[in-house]
């Protein structure tokens, strides 16, 4: 370890070297491990669980919906995220049929997770993202949406409509709920 | 291919230079441990880097998340835990670490010509530390952060003339608040973290520059060489693997303290700093008045140019410290007293100071105050009345029996400083104490005076009354009641609360009858009053009236933990009447009816049946909106379910709140006539159905009782639960904290990591079990080799 020592013959103080090198290596390999690897794993986070199901929400009441015509109706929902507590605003499309009968779909396009709307005129919803075309009850029609507008849980309760908001994977042709 | 590529780079970027100039290095003396201090605190702020910017991806600087984010990453994250706790500990370490290398540089002499400007740039890295520690600790907006916080910029408030400039520089606000968290956050992830990078960078070319300095002994440096790359690197990594090491077990067996949420308005808090500032802390209570900003500003930084100018006060070249007495003497010196100053400021509870050895001697036997012997202490006497101290202190034979008798108090050998604090914080001496804090009603001034009132209490208890002694005047207390004069009356109406004129004459005398028996010394009404016993504002809207006329008899009859004292055999039953009719009379709104018309005892008790007979409200009462048939809605939970609150500090909060009903840590059965269990329902053990595992479902259960309160259920229960939270009777921090305490009388931790990832104790096992192995294994290899191929000289 120190210079009063003859200078020893190369080969040596090259295994030498080489040995403490690959200490400091080894040492500071682990020490980077040991910092890196929960960093990552911090980063990754953890999936968020699912949402309790079974809450559902008053949108409207049934007579105030035209009939055949679908609806973009808005609502606020007390959502925890995290560590927040907050009304989140949600929107749906109703869609109500001659025999008072609803079907609710999700805002969300199925194909990349944009916003659709309604083209009163064709009579077809459309996205504006990748034009994906789909009629008023939801069937595929044009474009790369993988399959049909997603419904979403209702009920009718005292002439109100009831709704319960889902979260559907995108990108997919199932329809599975996140 | 690996060989073509180094080429490929080495042509376009000076990797050999680069590296030649940093690990290229002779150690005179050859390579130590004692050299590896600072490589520690570089290898400690790395950490700090590291462990701070993953820390950003969920922190959010804003009042209102800032503490749930960082708690969020603790408890909810993967391995979260560890990357809050390397932080928490790293910036203990990196002041700890950067304090004895400073010490170590000084005794080898390292810092005498020519490495002054090494030093400099050192001093300046510990400053820059410094502000890391201060502006980090602002961050969770923790109740402990938040104190030094608005301590530490108040103190620079003080410096004269520019204070208040540089304190609104620092909080970006008048007061303490989101800008001011900005402004903490900004500094602490961005300015201080650039500035020290800069100045370690700097500190490290300078010391490479005028190399190591080697030990002090001449022959020792001429006759042993070391080389930095392998041999002092080598030291350099393993002293960090032990920084690290200690680091990790530290997070796992001694997590960072959650200290709840920060409550500007909480007065049972006593903010103390961080350690590293309590040397500072506990220096700076030895000025007061004018001279405060001597020890605030002046002499820190009367210490911090001395410590710049270290290497330049002395001209020797002598670094043998044996050879250097008067510095290494004035070194010993400043350590022995920043540790002196540490213990006693972690031991002392604020003005417990020197109390008895500071405390003036009156003449023996005295009895009574000397008039005008203390400048405040005749003051101290009106205050004494005027705050209604004497409604639970007795002096000479006069006064209340809820808390001691203070006749004596000066022969006690507590000193006015203790007394002062005493009345400021009773809670700084005697955490279960029952008297109110005075701090925050009460000037500085008017503290000082009663204390200084209360030090000249050398009377003896028997056989001296007020009458003789009137600088002793004793207070309206409890013996001294009667049926109140008209005069009385009119003078005691004692707040906005008490019922419209015109009231009876019941009514008036239980107006008066309120203030001079000495309630309002205790309770609350409509502002004014003590904090001992509950605010009864809306006590009317609570309870009928037979059950407080029984009450203010015989308050044990109804909790047989109660600590108001019995006015059964102090009042005559029909002021007992008149008072119960006067509090029934105290209800929250006008249109709640009985609030805006004053109700005698006869309509109150008629009143009272209607009132109760009528309301079952389901428990606990939680607001109708959003209930969607067929459906759960999520429960109105306030924000403090989600708040990680801090049982130590619960305990408190409970003691001044939840005991009179709950009774001494929640076990009581409280008699509560009227509902059908007959008691309060226990809190230790709780009902099983609101009981969870899981702390924030626990939490969120009792969170809906003590937010919007409940009633029992019962034909007429005498007592029911308060909505704490609606009525802003309590904060949100004070209901987390509440929750959190109620969580571990039931063996939940609030604070518990729900989500570790791996646990933190197996985490730090196993790697310290890999770093053994792979030291065990180098240890066995490099010492062979040593024996057979020393180092060559470079």
């Amino acid at each position: 370890m120190n210079g009063e020592e003859p200078r020893p013959p190369a080969d040596a103080a090259v295994t030498r070297r080489h040995v403490l090198a690959s200490a400091i290596g080894v040492l500071s390999g682990l020490i980077a491990l040991v910092l890196g690897l929960p960093s990552v794993v911090t980063l990754v986070g953890r999936r968020a669980p699912k949402s309790k199901a079974g809450r559902f929400m008053k949108v409207a009441a049934l007579a105030a919906l035209p009939d055949g015509q679908p609806v973009n109706l808005k609502y606020s929902e007390m959502v925890e995220k995290a560590y927040i507590r907050a009304p989140e605003m949600r929107d749906i499309w109703a869609l109500k049929t001659a025999d008072s009968k609803v079907t609710v779909y999700s805002p969300i396009c199925p194909h990349l997770g944009c916003r659709y709307g309604w083209n009163a005129e064709a009579r077809e919803f459309m996205c504006p993202c990748h034009g994906s075309v789909w009629t008023a009850d939801g069937k595929v029609v044009a474009g790369p949406a993988p399959r049909p507008l997603d419904t979403l849980p209702t009920k009718i309760i005292d002439g109100d409509l009831y709704v319960e908001w889902e979260l559907f994977e995108v990108g997919t042709r199932a329809k599975i709920v996140m | 291919m690996a060989k073509r590529l180094g080429a490929w780079l080495t042509d376009r970027w000076p990797f050999v230079p680069v590296w030649k100039a940093v690990m290229v290095e002779d150690i005179p003396g050859g390579s130590s441990y004692f050299y590896s201090l600072g490589s520690a605190v570089l290898f400690v702020f790395i950490i700090q880097a590291v462990t701070g910017v993953f820390q950003v991806f969920y922190y959010v600087p804003t009042v209102d998340h800032a503490y749930d984010s960082i708690n969020y990453l603790r408890t909810q994250i993967p391995l979260g835990w560890l990357i809050h706790g390397l932080h928490y500990w790293g910036a203990q370490a990196m002041v700890v670490l950067a304090a004895i290398h400073l010490s170590q540089v000084f005794i080898w002499g390292a810092h005498k010509k020519p490495r002054e400007f090494t030093w400099l740039l050192g001093v300046s890295n510990l400053l820059l530390i410094l502000a890391m520690s201060f502006t980090g600790a602002a961050l969770p907006w923790d109740v402990k952060g938040f104190w030094a916080t608005e301590v530490g910029t108040s103190i620079a408030g003080t410096v004269p003339l520019i204070g208040d400039f540089i304190k609104r520089l620092l909080r970006g606000a008048e007061d303490m608040g989101q800008l001011a968290l900005d402004r903490m956050f900004a500094t602490h992830i961005l300015v201080v973290p650039l500035l020290l990078a800069g100045s370690v960078l700097i500190h490290l070319v300078a010391f490479r520059r005028k190399h190591a300095a080697g030990p002090w002994s001449e022959r020792k440096r001429r006759t042993t060489t070391g080389v930095f790359w392998p041999d002092q690197l080598l030291k350099d990594v393993i002293l960090s693997c032990v920084v690290l090491v200690v680091l990790l077990v530290l997070c796992a067996w001694s997590p960072a303290p959650t200290t709840g949420p920060a409550d500007a308005s909480d007065l049972s808090v006593q903010p103390k700093p961080e350690w590293n500032f309590l040397f500072l802390y506990q220096f700076i209570k030895a000025f007061k008045g004018p001279f405060e900003p001597v020890g605030t500003v002046l002499f820190p930084l009367a210490a911090v140019v001395f410590l710049f100018l270290v290497p330049f006060l002395t001209r020797t070249q002598e670094r043998d410290p044996l050879r250097r007495p008067l510095g290494m003497g004035l070194f010993l010196a400043a350590w022995a007293a920043i540790v002196a100053l540490t213990v006693s400021g972690a031991l002392s509870h604020p003005g417990q100071g020197p109390s008895a050895a500071s405390s003036k001697v009156a003449p023996a036997g005295g009895p009574a105050p000397k008039a005008g012997g203390q400048a405040g202490a005749s003051e101290g006497s009106s205050l004494f009345q005027s705050m209604g101290c004497g409604d639970c202190h007795k002096v000479n034979g006069r006064g209340g029996a809820v808390g001691p008798d203070l006749s004596n108090e000066g022969s006690a050998g507590r000193g006015e400083s203790w007394l002062a604090e005493q009345i400021k914080s009773p809670k700084s001496h005697n955490p279960r104490s029952i008297m109110p804090a005075f701090g925050s009603r009460l000037t500085a001034a008017e503290i000082q005076s009663l204390a200084a009132y209360l030090s000249e209490l050398k009377g003896s208890r028997a056989g001296t009354t007020a009458e003789e002694k009137p600088a002793v005047k004793a207070p309206g207390s409890a013996g001294q009641v009667k049926p109140a004069a008209p005069k009385a009356a009119e003078e005691a109406a004692p707040s906005p609360g008490a019922p419209a004129k015109g009231s009876s004459q019941a009514m008036s005398q239980g107006v008066a009858l309120f203030k001079s028996a000495g309630c309002i010394g205790c309770h609350k009404v409509n502002g004014p009053g003590g904090n001992v016993g509950p605010d009864l504002s809306e006590e009317g809207g609570k309870r009928t009236v037979e059950w407080l006329a029984q009450q203010i008899k015989d308050p044990k009859s109804h909790n047989s933990q109660s600590i108001m004292p019995a006015f059964g055999s102090k009042l005559e039953p029909a002021q007992i009447e008149a008072l119960a009719g006067y509090l029934f009379s105290l209800k929250q709104a006008p249109e709640a009816g009985p609030a805006a018309k004053p109700s005698a005892p006869e309509e109150a008790k008629k009143e009272a049946s209607e009132a109760e007979g009528a309301e079952v409200p389901p428990q606990p009462n939680v607001p109708q909106a959003e209930k969607t048939p067929g459906a759960d809605a999520l429960p109105e939970t306030g924000p403090a379910a989600m708040m990680i609150g801090d049982a130590g500090h619960g305990a408190i909060l409970f003691q001044q709140t939840c005991v009179r009903c709950h009774g001494p840590e929640g076990t009581d059965k409280v008699p509560n006539p009227g509902s059908d269990d007959g008691t309060v329902p226990p809190l230790n053990p709780i009902d099983p159905d609101l009981k969870s595992a899981d702390p924030a479902v626990f939490a969120s259960n009792i969170d809906l009782f003590i937010q919007h309160g409940s009633v029992p259920d019962g034909p007429k229960p005498a007592l029911r639960m308060l909505p704490f939270g609606d009525s802003n009777t309590l904060t949100q921090q004070a209901i987390s904290n509440l929750e959190a305490y109620v969580l571990s009388l039931n063996h939940v931790d609030r604070t518990r990591i729900m989500h570790p990832g791996i646990p933190p104790k197996i985490f730090v096992l196993a790697t310290v079990f890999c770093f053994v192995v792979a030291g065990w294994i180098l240890w066995l290899l490099v010492p062979i080799k040593r024996k057979t191929s020393p180092p060559p000289r470079p």
